[in-house]
């Protein structure tokens, strides 16, 4: 078996899954084969096959045993009947215990249910192998069962759940998560039982790769007619909605007539095809990378979605944010009060908090508000703004330092604005502020204004709700600040002339401004640190540089013009070599560990790192260490740094 | 506690284990029990006619007060007084319940049950059980006895006493074996015995002239639909080439304070479906008729959410035609039988019941 991811969006991923010589793309569907679906149609129950057969539209077949068959005979026996039939993955006969054992016992269940599993493996060498994934209600339980399993070498897990749990959000989310973080990254999860396609976006979000066909039968054996945002029965249509193969043929009415095989027929089919467009639409937004928009729309489908994604943002950031990109082409749009709390968002706020100081010898700093084009400086009105700024500062802009605030990201420093997601987000803007909003924005920005040296004096140009916000910034750090007299609109001119002059008279006496170079220095040193760390700025780029511009490309160059780093379009710096050398003293912090004997192509994978930073996120960039502690290359990563460890195969960086 | 001597090797210690705290829990809230009575429509050795069952509360079930849990599907323990009961209240209960039918038509039969096992000293003294068995013997009215025990209470004396008191009365020893699979016994029901000791105990009563009914459970927990299906056609195949009279299948009734009850309401365990106990009649009478006397099933809570239910829309008429099946044993009740919910997937379920 192999499961070679292709692309990441947060947990989620494209991959593709080869077995036994045919393959498939997952996220996917496995079907339970006609045979097994019209045998009841005569009343009777195919009974005497003791083993079911699943399959998918590929034609892989997985074999699942009988639980019970390990009394009257062994698991030779067993395989051995199994091998006999034409599948291509054989799944463990499951150890069955109590769900609500705890402690010991759990684990000497699960131990029990791992030993099948490794003997299993010997029974049906040359065949690939799948397992359940046990543990009852128990959190815990499952990660541990995940663990294990992946120890003894299985890649293929089949977790099972009670449906009625599905409507419990919280023991979901928690229980997937937990299971995800006991699994190794690249091994295939399949959650199996009747799951239904509006909670597909949102399940393959936390990594789940396939579903089966289950709840759409169930649903079409009880006449129900799934659509993309709903489900009725069909009787009740009126109005033709779907315009599938089978619904252009038959209208609502005619289906309604057809006798009972034939309307569960056709009404299955109908539900196939929705699910597989609905799965299709997942993979696509997974390949551009806005797999986090549409979960955030999907979740207006019903309240226990949205609680999922919730609970899944507030309680297991860290599991999200791992694996979720640090950059994208596309923009990264925000709705709802869903996106406050995104990965990628609530990442961008905690890193300024955390990684970014103010500009050096700032004497000013302006607070702004966000525009709708991004980057902000592109758009009219930050250019009528800086205008004024610069006429107000003359020769001391310098010593000005410009911040903007905004929702949800908090507060965006100048130097920043061209990383993503500062660079491409989109909001609906209307000047009414959520409350969660404001609290979210002046959290960032006390913590920005404490970071500042007392004496610096901070201006803001900003009306309603953003005033609201400084007032209260205001009142929580004890920092003045000072307001420009609004009227009209922020771009009036007596607004302008207002920002001009408060500035001049701030500006006017200072001394000791900074030379316009060691400032173009500073400010990309920012990004460094955004990038790399406090402190990485001063070692990357150095103060005898030169950062120019050429073809379009913002390059940092020593004095000799050797080129230490370039800006990517979503604002963060590619290292050279000589850039990798100049981190050096970063330790292990955006490291990778090639254990290989010479790296070939353009390509590290996953099977040649023998260590990688766990900070390390897709899209990152990475220094690239051989095993003598040698600097050979630099790279972008591809997967998270705890995947490139784990996982078997795959692209870790890209050289 | 008393005393039980389980073979330790039929005994799944983490699963007894599970049981057991949640019986404790129970346990505790209870309430007295009383002992009831009631007279229904049955199928005799002799034709259709009715039965009397009685219950008398004991002490309960030996097996059940265990440090073992007792069975994970049954909560009649709840309905037992649950301390020494002495002979001549049992009999004094009996007597009671015997009061409440006036004008019985014969053929008629009498069940006993005791939540646990008549045969054990324990629960029903030994004069308490000859003054009972002694009564129903002057009544000329009852042609068929039946009690229920425990496979290890069954003894060549006690069997032997047993028989000379009912004299001429058709008499049968009902053992809840619930399945023939050892595993199922150990690791669904957590039942204490196995197969083997059913069949002893069998070989004991046979020989003292007496029968033995078995009841055999549908669908016990961690099964799925199709498997607990296969599980009691086997069960039934297995237990009739052991020589016994009468198979009753027992469907699933999720009593209170038992694991069953904990699984169903989690998510875990759906009742069977009347549709399910239309085929292991069909295939059994196929397949098991011609060993045994008469096949029967007499869901319990039918129809409700709590006992074997279908869709809702069909399920008094399939009960009706599975209790005709039991009271005429033949399956032409069967025919004709059709709803919608007939085509809901069996085997869909099948992974769901894995924890």
């Amino acid at each position: 078996m192999r499961f070679n991811i292709k692309k990441h969006d947060g947990p989620a991923r494209l991959a593709r899954l080869t077995l036994n010589g045919k393959s498939v793309n997952t996220p996917t569907l496995f079907s339970l084969p006609n045979s097994v679906v019209f045998s009841n149609t005569s009343g009777k129950i195919d009974v005497d096959s003791e083993d079911e057969i699943l399959v998918d539209n590929d034609g892989i077949k997985i074999l699942i045993p009988f639980k019970f068959q390990m009394l009257k005979k062994d698991l030779r026996e067993i395989g051995a009947n199994l091998l006999s039939k034409n599948a291509d993955i054989l799944v463990s006969p499951p150890y069955v215990f109590s769900p609500y054992h705890i402690d010991k016992a759990l684990k000497k269940s699960i131990d029990r249910h791992v030993k099948i599993a490794k003997e299993w493996k010997e029974v049906v060498v040359g065949k690939d192998v799948a397992s359940y994934v046990l543990g009852g209600g128990s959190e815990t339980g499952r990660k541990y069962c995940a663990e294990e399993l992946c120890k003894t070498g299985y890649r293929f897990l089949i977790l099972t759940y009670p449906t009625s749990m599905l409507r419990n959000p919280r023991k979901l989310c928690n229980f997937l998560v937990s299971m995800k973080k006991g699994a190794v990254p690249d091994s295939l999860i399949y959650f199996s039982g009747p799951v239904y396609p509006s909670y597909y976006a949102h399940l393959i979000y936390v990594g789940i790769d396939t579903f089966d066909s289950s709840a759409l039968i169930l649903s079409a054996k009880k006449g129900l007619m799934i659509f993309q945002d709903r489900i009725v029965p069909v009787n009740k249509i009126e109005t033709n909605t779907c315009y599938c193969k089978i619904c252009s043929t038959y209208g609502p009415k005619e289906i309604n007539k057809l006798d009972h095989e034939e309307k569960f027929r056709t009404i299955l089919s109908h539900n196939h095809t929705i699910a597989i467009s609905k799965i299709n639409r997942i993979r696509e937004a997974i390949r551009y990378g806005e797999l986090r928009e549409l979960v955030e729309k999907e979740n207006h489908n019903s309240p226990s979605l949205t609680a999922f994604l919730r609970l899944l943002d507030h309680q297991h950031y860290n599991f999200l944010e791992q694996y979720t990109p640090v950059a994208k082409s596309e923009p990264l749009i925000c709705i709802g009060s869903e996106s406050y709390y995104a990965p990628q968002i609530h990442r961008f706020r905690k890193r300024v908090q955390e990684r970014y100081m103010p500009l050096k010898d700032l004497a000013v700093v302006v607070i702004l508000p966000c525009s709708a084009k991004k980057p902000y400086s592109t758009s009219k009105t930050h250019k009528k703004l800086r205008y004024a700024t610069k006429s107000g500062a003359k020769n001391k802009i310098a010593s000005i330092g410009e911040v903007i605030i905004t929702s949800p990201l908090g507060i965006v420093p100048r130097e920043l604005e061209d990383v993503y997601p500062a660079n491409a987000y989109d909001i609906p803007v209307t000047g009414r502020w959520e409350k969660e909003e404001i609290d979210i924005t002046a959290e960032c920005l006390s913590s920005y204004i404490n970071k500042l040296n007392k004496d610096i004096c901070v201006i803001a140009h900003v009306e309603g709700a953003l005033k609201e916000i400084c007032e209260i910034v205001m009142e929580k750090t004890r920092k003045e600040i000072l307001f420009t007299d609004i009227q009209g609109a922020l771009t009036s001119k007596k607004s302008l002339s207002s920002l001009e002059k408060l500035i001049s008279n701030v500006t006017i006496h200072l001394t000791g401004v900074l030379s316009p170079k060691s400032r173009k220095i500073d400010f990309y040193r920012k990004i460094t640190d955004y990038q790399f760390g406090k402190g990485s700025g001063e070692l990357l780029i150095q103060m005898n540089d030169q950062i120019i511009r050429k073809r379009q490309l913002t390059l940092v160059q020593d004095r000799n013009g050797i080129k230490i780093a370039h800006l990517r379009s979503y604002g963060l710096f590619a290292l050279t070599i000589q850039g990798g050398e100049r981190l050096h003293p970063l330790g292990s912090k955006y490291l990778v560990k090639f254990d290989g004997e010479e790296l070939k192509g353009n390509s590290l994978f996953a099977v040649g790192v023998s260590y990688a930073d766990p900070e390390i996120r897709p899209y990152d960039e990475c220094r690239i260490y051989d095993a003598f502690s040698k600097l050979i290359a630099t790279g972008r990563a591809k997967m998270s740094g705890n995947e490139m460890v784990q996982a078997s195969s795959g692209v870790a960086v890209q050289l | 506690m008393p005393e039980v001597n389980p073979d330790l090797a039929n005994i799944n210690p983490d699963f007894a284990h599970s049981i057991y705290r949640l019986r404790q829990k129970y346990l505790a809230l209870h309430k007295d029990g009383k002992s009831k009575a009631w007279i229904s429509k049955d199928r005799l050795i002799s034709g259709a006619g009715s039965s009397i069952y009685v219950i008398l509360a004991t002490r309960g079930c030996r097996w059940a007060l265990s440090e073992y849990g007792g069975c994970s599907i049954c909560g009649y323990i709840y309905d037992a007084k649950l301390k020494e009961v002495s002979a001549s209240s049992l009999v004094s209960q009996f007597k009671n319940a015997m009061q409440k039918f006036s004008n019985l038509i014969p053929p008629l039969g009498i069940k006993i049950f005791t939540s646990g096992s008549f045969l054990d000293d324990l629960e029903v003294p030994l004069e308490a059980r000859k003054k009972i068995l002694q009564l129903i013997s002057k009544n000329d009215l009852i042609s068929e006895v039946t009690f229920e025990t425990r496979p290890e209470f069954v003894k060549h004396d006690k069997i032997r006493e047993c028989v000379e008191i009912l004299e001429g009365k058709y008499f049968e020893v009902a053992i809840g074996l619930e399945s023939s699979n050892d595993r199922i016994l150990r690791d669904c029901i957590n039942k204490g015995f196995t197969f083997n000791d059913f069949k002893k105990a069998t070989k004991i009563v046979q020989k003292e002239g007496a029968n033995v009914k078995a009841y055999i459970f549908v669908k016990p927990p961690f099964l799925s639909e199709k498997e607990a299906i296969k599980d009691c056609i086997s069960s039934a195949i297995d237990v009739s080439k052991v020589g016994i009279n009468t198979i009753s299948f027992n469907p699933c009734t999720i009593h209170k304070g038992t694991l069953i009850e904990k699984l169903w309401k989690d998510g875990f365990y759906r009742p069977p479906w009347l549709w399910s106990l239309q085929y292991i009649l069909q295939e059994t009478f196929e397949k098991a008729k011609n060993q045994v006397s008469r096949i029967i099933c007499q869901p319990v809570a039918g129809g409700k959410k709590r006992g074997a239910h279908n869709c809702g829309k069909c399920d008094k008429q399939v009960l009706r035609a599975i209790q005709q099946v039991s009271l005429l044993q033949n399956l032409e009740s069967f025919d004709h039988l059709e709803c919608e919910c007939r085509y809901l997937f069996y085997q869909l379920f099948s992974h769901q019941s894995l924890s």
